[in-house]
């Protein structure tokens, strides 16, 4: 039976990250009735989205993801119902149905991680970003280092111990010491997953204006570098499996629903600016929350489509994707995928073949180094093909 | 009737109002009455709008009542202004008997001005004068007057003065194209000769012929003769232009139109050429035209060796009417099958492609442009190259000599110290310096092309904020202490960026160009080593450090929409990535050596 994932974009936040760029917007700004009633109206699209495409009821509901924004700004008490609604439109769940609720430290009360461990909140993503005080000013991030520890306890001691910690990485002035030290206190805090993102420069951000006002300074590159290579080995001494570029997991951890995107499983998106896809055929919610509501209260969904793109980019696509993960290109399973990326061996002398890939004649991955270079190597095979 | 026409061009400097004043004589004869006229009609490229100028030559027929009450049929035949289409312009001036001459009242005689001038007076045409943009408070008209007399050498009092963005004296000057231009010689009954001033393709129609009809009269339905290949055609429509195609039965003699025979090989048409009827054709061609001499030399190259036969056709059809464009087959290690491509100037290279680009659609990818070497070799053979990698080896070079020209700049006294300097740094030798007006400088330089191919044009301009007029023409050859300075990407040498310099400037341009490639070449999955060399000997170094993190950090839901939008647009610019085996050069690279300034 074919499976199903949903992604379900919270898009408030107490206060907006400078260096983010997702669709979000601070709770002061807008009134609070957005917010009550927000799953709600979620549920409303759901609703929608099952009357347009009916077959979708049969599949086998295996992910639930609450990303945003600050899922965790929404109320507990608010999600049993929404999870409940949810459940009775899919008849069908995996006994290891996953659902992830994005989280600040901050959020993280043991009275609130109770209510969401009894709506069916089983797996949580802390946005720690650093341990260090300075860092976390300098992001403007709303909670102290000694918060994540409390956080971590409320939310073992509410029964939830399937958690991810997030940690940046190339912050401005960060150091190499101190960058291990953060992922030292990580490892400490027992998570079963972690993700290490380096910090990302999107344009429109209030820290690219700064960067282009240069009040601010990209860390180094061979130093991002450094810091990319000296986690993944560390981490990989503790334990930790590195399956997929930024993402690491313990044994048996790793994240069913983000794995649905680097291998193209289905995923339904619900809630302003969420994507998602089915089959090639990706589409996005409009990055206005009054949009959203307004198209949901009509009765109409809010969804537009992407471009169908050429079947090269498609490919290419495929390509990135997949190569994000340990697991890498299978020539069983995708043998256009492989014979595109083997056209690309070909052309590596054995140093260069040694240093970015892993290859036997079944299955092609590439190694922490190759992908640091992931981006220009995809561009390579698109060449290629 | 036939006494009644009169064909007649309009000469200027670019800016004069050149434009300007065909749009008002249109409009005043009510060719066009104010509804239809856009800004500047005649120039119908979309290049030529954007850039403001006009690139290739058009005619148009107007009608106006002269004094006498009789209606008169005048012809005008628009022509470029730039140094670079001065072919352009003397095939118009080949259709007729007189030209307008535009200076402007505020700025004088500018160095286009006396170009055109010589080319018209070849031409043996009546030339009238006209002093422009009187309506601006800054015009000197009396300045203007005296320049027309003492640099120019014409009657500057018998000069008309007009304002053509306000109309102004535009009835009297079209009394006096009347009067003082003089009717064509006509022959109606010797033998049909018709010049072939332009022609143009036409997806549905073929080829379209643009036509002055020197003797006799051509019908529609007459067998013609293209004289050159003596092939025959049968004329299916023919006509004047009003701008817009009108169809007619016949064209006269001394009338100026257009001529539709189903001709569908390009081969058939050359600019230049006489039609003459098939029946009763004439003993000799007119004479045609001077060969256009193209001075600077490039490769053009198809970004994807699929597209070389798109590239061919679409060459082709360009080369119909722009005879001055040059093209040979060539093929270079680097940039596999292309061609060779000869043009006027750098400006009628820009034009031809961006014209390839635009209204063919084709990907190129094009060399920097060099000037054509005289090659005396050891056994005394002369050659001529034209491409700076297929020049032979030192040892059996006798010796090498460079095109000269000869350039008149014209500019503002307070500019001397700059554009003298200027000169001094492109290896300009002074030939002569004076004033044409108290406020206004002439120089006369002479120079090695190859020293103002790159860009002299742009540094004279910032010199000069804008001030400065310039044309030029080829002079001579000289010799030169020349060699061939290769450059090496990862140790190969890459034909297409191979470049000739004078060997005293040779270590300081190697150094240049080494540093100005690795400020081009974007870091890559492999170190890039640059290095420019001279027989064999490395000059220069620069290293283009390998990239060591080019990685997505998040790849969700959002993330993946983006990152499908970004491999479109990447697989758009890779259209300008030329691959040298792991390693990609961009487009600019190949045009680097132009850039070598200093700053």
């Amino acid at each position: 039976m074919k499976t199903i994932g949903l992604y379900i974009h919270v898009p408030f936040c107490r206060h907006a990250c400078p260096y983010c760029d997702f669709y979000k917007f601070e709770l002061r700004d807008r009134p609070a009735s957005l917010r009550l009633g927000f799953l709600e109206t979620v549920a409303a699209e759901l609703r929608l989205l099952l009357a347009r495409h009916p077959h979708l009821r049969e599949r086998k509901l295996a992910t639930v993801y609450f990303g945003g924004g600050t899922p965790s700004t929404l109320h507990p008490g608010r999600f049993r119902r929404f999870l409940d609604q949810v459940f009775s439109e899919f008849p069908h769940r995996e006994d290891s149905l996953e659902v992830t609720l994005e989280a600040n430290p901050e959020n993280l009360t043991a009275a609130r991680c109770r209510q969401w461990q009894d709506a069916g909140v089983n797996r949580l993503s802390i946005g720690v970003q650093s341990f260090h005080a300075g860092d976390l000013e300098l992001l403007e991030r709303l909670h102290a280092p000694e918060t994540i520890h409390r956080a971590v306890e409320n939310a073992r001691g509410a029964g939830i111990s399937n958690y991810s910690i997030d940690l940046m990485f190339a912050l401005p002035g960060q150091t190499m010491e101190a960058w291990m030290d953060n992922l030292r206190q990580a490892v400490g805090l027992v998570p079963r997953h972690i993700s290490l993102y380096g910090l990302t420069w999107h344009e429109g951000t209030p820290f690219h204006r700064h960067l282009a006002g240069g009040r601010l300074a990209t860390a180094p590159e061979d130093l991002e570098a450094d810091m990319f290579l000296g986690a993944s080995e560390f981490l990989r001494d503790h334990g930790f499996e590195h399956y997929e570029v930024s993402n690491y997991a313990l044994p048996e951890s790793r994240s069913v629903h983000n794995q649905r995107y680097w291998t193209g499983a289905d995923v339904l998106p619900l809630g302003p600016g969420a994507h998602g896809n089915l089959g090639n055929n990706r589409w996005a919610n409009p990055d206005d929350i009054d949009a959203w509501n307004g198209a949901i209260g009509r009765g109409v969904l809010p969804g537009a489509p992407l471009d169908d793109p050429p079947a090269d980019v498609l490919l290419a696509e495929r390509i990135y994707t997949r190569l994000r993960r340990s697991d890498g290109i299978s020539r069983m399973s995708d043998p256009d995928l492989h014979g595109a990326c083997v056209r690309w061996l070909e052309t590596l002398d054995g140093e260069e073949r040694q240093r970015w890939v892993v290859a036997d004649g079944e299955r092609l991955q590439l190694t922490p180094e190759g992908w640091l270079l992931l981006d220009p190597i995809v561009d390579k095979i698109m060449t290629l093909t | 009737m036939e006494s009644r026409i009169r064909n007649f061009c309009i000469i200027a400097h670019i800016d004069h109002g050149k434009s300007t004043l065909a749009d008002r004589l249109l409009e005043m004869t009510g060719t066009m009455t104010q509804r239809q006229m856009r800004e500047q009609v005649l120039d119908s490229l979309d290049l030529e709008r954007e850039r403001g100028i006009t690139i290739k030559a058009q005619a148009v027929r107007l009608f106006h009542r002269g004094k006498d009450g009789q209606v008169y049929q005048l012809n005008l035949i628009d022509t470029p202004g730039h140094v670079d289409f001065t072919y352009e312009v003397s095939r118009s001036l080949a259709a007729c008997e007189g030209a307008l001459l535009i200076v402007d009242a505020t700025q004088g005689v500018e160095a286009q001005t006396l170009a055109n001038v010589y080319l018209a007076l070849e031409n043996d045409l009546e030339i009238i004068p006209v002093i422009n943009k009187i309506d601006l408070p800054a015009s000197d008209v009396d300045e203007a007057r005296r320049q027309i007399t003492e640099s120019v050498g014409l009657d500057g009092d018998s000069a008309f003065t007009v304002s053509a963005k306000t109309g102004f004296g535009c009835e009297e000057l079209l009394q006096g194209i009347i009067d003082r231009i003089p009717p064509p010689t006509i022959e109606v009954t010797t033998p049909l000769r018709a010049l072939i001033f332009d022609a143009v393709y036409d997806n549905f129609r073929g080829v379209i012929c643009y036509v002055r009809v020197r003797d006799g009269a051509i019908k529609k339905g007459d067998k013609i003769r293209f004289m050159r290949l003596g092939h025959d055609f049968e004329v299916t429509e023919l006509g004047i232009l009003t701008p817009a195609q009108v169809p007619m039965d016949e064209l006269n003699c001394g009338e100026v139109g257009y001529v539709i025979a189903g001709i569908r090989t390009l081969e058939d048409v050359r600019v230049g050429d006489t039609i003459t009827h098939a029946k009763r054709p004439a003993e000799k061609a007119l004479p045609g035209y001077k060969e256009a001499m193209p001075v600077v030399f490039a490769g053009l190259y198809p970004v994807n060796a699929d597209d070389y036969d798109g590239l061919k056709a679409a060459i082709e059809k360009l080369r119909l009417n722009d005879a001055a464009f040059h093209v040979e087959v060539e093929t270079s290690d680097a940039l596999g099958f292309g061609f060779r491509c000869g043009f006027l100037g750098l400006l009628h290279m820009e034009i031809i492609q961006e014209r390839l680009e635009r209204e063919h659609n084709q990907n190129l990818l094009y060399t920097a442009p060099s000037v054509v070497y005289r090659v005396t070799m050891t056994n005394g053979d002369v050659i001529k190259v034209d491409n700076p990698s297929k020049l032979p080896a030192p040892q059996v070079i006798d010796l090498i000599e460079e095109p000269y020209v000869d350039a008149r700049i014209f500019f503002p006294k307070e500019f001397v110290g700059q554009v003298l300097s200027l000169c001094q740094g492109k290896k300009g030798i002074q030939r002569e310096m004076s004033f044409i007006s108290p406020e206004r400088v002439m120089v006369h330089y002479e120079f090695p092309l190859s020293e103002i191919l790159s860009d002299f044009h742009d540094k004279l301009k910032s010199a000069t904020s804008g001030y400065a007029s310039f044309d030029y023409e080829l002079s001579d050859y000289r010799e030169g202490k020349m060699v061939k300075m290769d450059i090496l990407v990862n140790g190969e040498p890459v034909d297409a960026l191979s470049v000739i310099v004078h060997r005293e400037d040779s270590a300081y341009k190697g150094r240049l160009l080494c540093k100005k490639l690795k400020e081009i070449v974007p870091r890559q999955m492999y170190a890039v080593a640059i290095q420019a060399a001279i027989g064999g000997k490395v000059i220069a170094r620069e290293t283009v450090s390998a990239l060591r993190k080019d990685v997505t950090a998040k790849c969700y839901g959002g993330d993946i929409s983006r990152k499908r939008k970004l491999l479109e647009k990447q697989k758009e610019g890779k259209k300008r990535m030329k691959q040298f085996g792991k390693i990609e050069i961009p487009q600019d690279a190949f045009m680097a050596v132009l850039r070598l300034s200093d700053d």
